[in-house]
């Protein structure tokens, strides 16, 4: 499979996945700013909290598959090394996202309460993104 | 706060609204938050199943520079003008041995695989999948 990916984007398929990593980061970004408005934490971006909350679902569901894409060529890839520290970190900022969508997908999906928990949740989803960009395109940043 | 009644009632409004919705795409929910738990569980399985898989690389031989734990063993090989170098991975992840202006480029060298390169002149290369992995070939004066 990274082959095959790494054919389709001409031997650059590590630059895509820093760029979306990068979108995907700054979607997250974007998320905080939306919640914010939608739990009426901030007035801040001025919009109604209904239109906060249509944004903050559209950008979240485009975050989550971007990050879909590039977690699934990682695992078919370049998962498995623990060291050095930045790639073991690399892993466990990635498994935690996937543990923290799981549950913040069963609290809006399959439980349907514990809505209060949410803005927690995100807070970790944020950081966890945070984790991975940090641990991934900051480093292919200062390796070029 | 001025207007904090009317937003509290557009967003109640808002989440009524997402109530409608979330029970016709009950199953679909489900379904994703399947999808990510799989993921949660196929991560650390994956991690566990390549280290048991790629652990306990070998020593470089002569002319022999080995890819284990995200480096080249050795980062500095010095090598006859005209020899072979055998590039094996011994690492759990795939790697590259690419020198572009050189026009080298091994293609991805997956787990157990190897790549023989001809050596004419002294080569910089890195691996383009994880660009921290940098090393040289020297020719013997």
């Amino acid at each position: 499979m990274v082959r095959l990916l790494n054919g389709i984007t001409g031997n650059n398929l590590l630059l895509y996945k820093v760029i979306l990593t990068s979108i995907v980061f700054a979607l997250a970004g974007v998320q905080v700013f939306f919640a914010a408005r939608l739990w009426d934490v901030s007035s801040f971006p001025p919009i109604s909290a209904a239109s906060a909350a249509r944004v903050h679902r559209v950008s979240g569901r485009l975050a989550v598959t971007l990050g879909a894409v590039v977690a699934l060529t990682c695992l078919a890839g370049p998962a498995g090394p623990l060291s050095p520290t930045r790639v073991l970190l690399h892993s466990i900022f990635g498994t935690a996202v996937f543990v923290i969508l799981t549950v913040k997908f069963a609290v809006l999906k399959v439980l349907r309460s514990g809505g209060n928990a949410l803005p927690y949740i995100g807070t970790a989803l944020f950081l966890g993104f945070a984790g991975i960009w940090a641990t991934t395109v900051a480093d292919y940043v200062t390796s070029r | 706060m001025p207007g904090l009644p009317e937003l509290r009632l557009d967003l109640a409004s808002c989440m009524a609204q997402d109530t409608e919705v979330e029970k016709v795409r009950h199953p679909a929910g489900i379904a994703v938050t399947a999808l990510w738990a799989a993921l949660a569980v196929a991560a650390p399985v994956v991690i566990a199943e390549r280290q048991a898989r790629g652990s306990g690389a070998p020593p470089a031989g002569r002319n022999t520079v080995v890819m284990a734990q995200i480096t080249f063993r050795p980062s500095t090989l010095v090598v006859d003008k005209g020899s072979h170098v055998l590039f094996v991975n011994k690492d759990v992840a795939p790697h590259t041995v690419t020198a572009a202006s050189l026009g080298i480029d091994s293609g991805v060298i997956n787990p157990g695989k190897g790549f023989r390169l001809v050596v004419n002149q002294a080569v910089d290369y890195v691996c383009t999948i994880h660009p921290s992995m940098k090393a040289k070939l020297l020719l013997r004066a």
